[in-house]
């Protein structure tokens, strides 16, 4: 099947779907891999901000307006959510002086 | 060449940074560099997000993710004295490649579907779809591949289907322009797509509840960010 | 593709131009402070260098140019190399949406005063200026001394909390004039000072149609933020000498100093301009809109279009746009004296009454006013 060039470099709809995942896959790969708890909160930043993307995406597409409303929303929940979660982290390193989740595995098992 | 458009070359050189920066986030070790690399891949995504028409969601991009959340990792993380961790993600082990290949996995998955789905409903895998006008896709419901030309007319109206919101739109028409020069201030009845009032109608007449309950948990959450941070640590103080 | 290319030249020179224009402001500003200052506390100031002592700038330019680079040994390199360009690169970028002039249209081609006329202006402009936080915080860490991280965190946490109170005050201003495209908003402030009331139009004709009159609060507090924004004195503290030192640029020298130097007057001209486009008209003159200079100078161009080859129309044109930058040049240069100004009279804000003026006093006056302005746009429109 011969490559057709035009639709790769064209831009269409599916650039930004693809985009958008391998940046989510990225993300995933950031919380499964890393060790350090506030580079994991990082890495589901960068999952919900391709799903912002999506959101957009489909929303310039359809030209419906609710998609940007939704990445409203996300990313409303996602700044609080952030925030929450590195005010946790400061409590364990108050504590524990490391967040390095390898050393809190005392459920594991 | 082959009838590359300034746009597309734009959305190529900023899908580049942003998903260079995205693999710099997980893979260098300093977190600090992560965050800033994040921070970086958030105002490129503004960045696409201003080519794709949504302009308040661009600049929203920019001052919460890059201006505000990003500054509070920088910040959180610059006060905690991190010392290398034995962090082993560089090692080639099993478990390392297993999970790289499952989330390889999951991303063909996730591209598959929007690709398959995409041109299913166009009916015509991977073509090069013309571009149609919004009336009709809005009758066909189909997802055209093209970049629709841009509508500057689009009446906000015609997506409503309640009528306490047709009501609404009937009195918000009724306004007259306060303040001075009325020519030259924008328009408020005929909205382009993606700007601040075309966003905030919808916002605050369709969505208005999510948005006090989005305000709520804004609030909970500060609250809940001041204790949590003001507390001794651990639970053998109870603090 | 000829057009593009002539667009895309045109744009580049724009860019280049504006830029060169800040970098070579700044030295001018440092002068007029260092002057300005020397009166004002009744002394000379530099005068030896140059006429009137101008060349004193190009000669520290040239010594700071020639300073040994250092690096601290403690420092981490990278982002101590990087944190110069991150604060340089928001003042820079924050310039692009203001309008300096009107539009000129020379031999067919319309050339924009602005180096993008980005419909959401303002808000974009509060987006990249919050970037300039990273720069600080970069600056402050890297270089592995506990006096300028604590000023680091200091100038980052007082940067956050007046980004609110300056982003709260302006929403009056935006209702008011509907737009956040900051072209529009001088668009709607030309003439005189009109407004309507229960329905009927009132027009004072002794005063300009300016912001200010319709939102003198959220002018006090715009410009207290700015101050606040820009880290300057009275909310100097953390660069505040005699208490950290040089706070976050403590181990910087010689030509990344300047950098940062050149940062932090790029904020203060942006924050000029942005006083002068949102309370006191932009570019336009006071009065007369743009359309009745232009008719002024249509008058005046035919004399001249015999010694030209442009015709009388493109002369009235490339006049309006001077007489308009010429105006536009005088407000911002006043606001940057009314900075410079402050900065020697008014003694340093403690971090503490800082903190409390940002929080408890200038977000609790935004909010109200923006309470009272929807209540006054709401009674206007309405005849009772």
């Amino acid at each position: 099947m011969a490559v057709d060039f035009n639709s790769i470099i064209h831009v269409g709809l599916n650039h930004y779907l693809i985009l958008s995942a391998v940046l989510f896959s990225i993300g995933v790969l950031g919380v499964l891999m890393r060790r350090n708890a506030i580079v994991i909160l990082m890495s589901i930043e960068l999952m919900l901000n391709a799903v912002n993307l999506v959101f957009v995406a489909f929303s310039k597409y359809n030209q419906n307006i609710d998609g940007q409303i939704m990445v409203f929303f996300v990313m409303t929940i996602a700044a609080a959510e952030a925030a929450v979660g590195l005010a946790i982290a400061v409590a364990i390193y108050k504590r524990f002086k490391e967040v390095n989740i390898s050393r809190f595995e005392n459920l594991k098992g | 060449m082959l009838g590359i458009t300034p746009e597309d070359m734009l959305f190529h050189t900023f899908a580049g940074i942003a998903t260079i920066g995205a693999i710099l986030v997980v893979l260098v070790r300093n977190p600090i560099y992560s965050a800033l690399f994040l921070a970086l891949t958030m105002c490129v995504l503004g960045a696409i997000f201003f080519t794709l028409e949504a302009y308040f969601v661009s600049v929203a991009q920019i001052t919460v993710y890059a201006g505000a959340v990003m500054v509070l990792f920088v910040m959180v993380l610059m006060l905690f004295d991190l010392k290398h961790e034995h962090e082993d993600i560089f090692r080639i082990t099993p478990l390392n490649l297993s999970k790289i290949l499952a989330v390889a996995v999951m991303c063909g998955f996730l591209v598959g579907t929007g690709w398959l789905a995409v041109s299913a409903v166009n009916g015509n895998p991977g073509a090069h779809v013309a571009p149609q006008t919004v009336a009709q896709d809005l009758e066909k419901k189909e997802l055209p591949n093209e970049l629709p030309a841009k509508q500057t007319h689009i009446n906000p109206d015609e997506d409503f289907t309640n009528a306490e919101d047709a009501a609404l739109i009937d009195e918000a028409k009724k306004e007259e322009v306060v303040l001075p020069d009325p020519n030259v201030v924008a328009s408020t009845s005929d909205a382009e797509f993606g700007s601040t009032v075309s966003l905030s109608r919808r916002l605050f007449s369709k969505y208005v509840f999510a948005f006090e309950a989005v305000s709520l948990l804004l609030l909970v959450a500060i609250v809940g960010a001041v204790a949590l941070a003001k507390s001794k640590g651990g639970t053998h103080h109870g603090g | 593709m000829g057009s593009g290319l002539l667009e895309f030249i045109i744009n580049t020179l724009k860019i280049a131009l504006i830029f060169v224009g800040i970098v070579s402001t700044v030295p001018l500003l440092v002068w007029v402070e260092r002057r300005g200052s020397a009166f004002m506390q009744n002394r000379l100031g530099p005068n030896r260098v140059g006429p009137l002592g101008l060349l004193q700038l190009a000669a520290d330019a040239v010594k700071f140019i020639f300073k040994e680079e250092f690096i601290p040994q403690k420092a981490e390199k990278v982002l101590y190399f990087m944190a110069p360009g991150l604060a340089l690169l928001p003042a820079a970028l924050t310039f692009v949406a203001v309008p300096l002039s009107t539009p000129v249209t020379v031999m067919g081609h319309t050339i924009n005063m602005q180096m993008a006329d980005i419909n959401v202006g303002i808000i974009y402009i509060f987006a990249v200026a919050s970037l300039g936080v990273y720069g600080i915080l970069a600056a402050g860490w890297s270089s592995g001394n506990k006096y300028s991280l604590l000023g680091a965190l200091r100038a980052s946490s007082q940067m956050i909390s007046y980004e609110l109170a300056m982003g709260l005050s302006i929403v009056g201003i935006l209702m008011i004039f509907r737009t956040f495209s900051l072209n529009e908003m001088i668009t709607a402030q030309t003439g005189h000072l009109s407004f309507i009331w229960q329905g009927s139009t009132t027009t004072v004709s002794w005063l300009p149609n300016w912001g200010i009159f319709f939102q003198p609060v959220a002018f006090v507090l715009f410009i207290t933020s700015g101050f606040a924004e820009t880290n300057r004195l009275p909310f100097d503290l953390p660069e505040g000498e005699a208490e950290l030192v040089a706070g976050y640029h403590t181990e910087y020298g010689g030509f990344k100093f300047n950098m940062f130097f050149m940062g932090e007057y790029g904020h203060m001209i942006t924050s000029s301009a942005l006083i002068t486009t949102l309370f006191f008209g932009g570019y336009a003159i006071p009065f007369m809109s743009p359309d009745e200079v232009l008719k002024f100078w249509m008058g005046h161009a035919q004399g001249m279009a015999g010694l030209i080859s442009l015709s009388a129309a493109d002369i009235a044109s490339i006049l309006t746009t001077l007489t308009h930058l010429v105006s536009f040049l005088l407000k911002t240069g006043f606001w940057l004296f009314v900075y410079i100004w402050v900065r020697w009279t008014l003694p340093r804000f403690r971090y503490d009454q800082l903190m409390d003026l940002g929080w408890k006093t200038l977000l609790p006056w935004a909010l109200a006013n923006l309470v009272i302005t929807t209540v006054f746009m709401f009674f206007a429109r309405v005849k009772m």
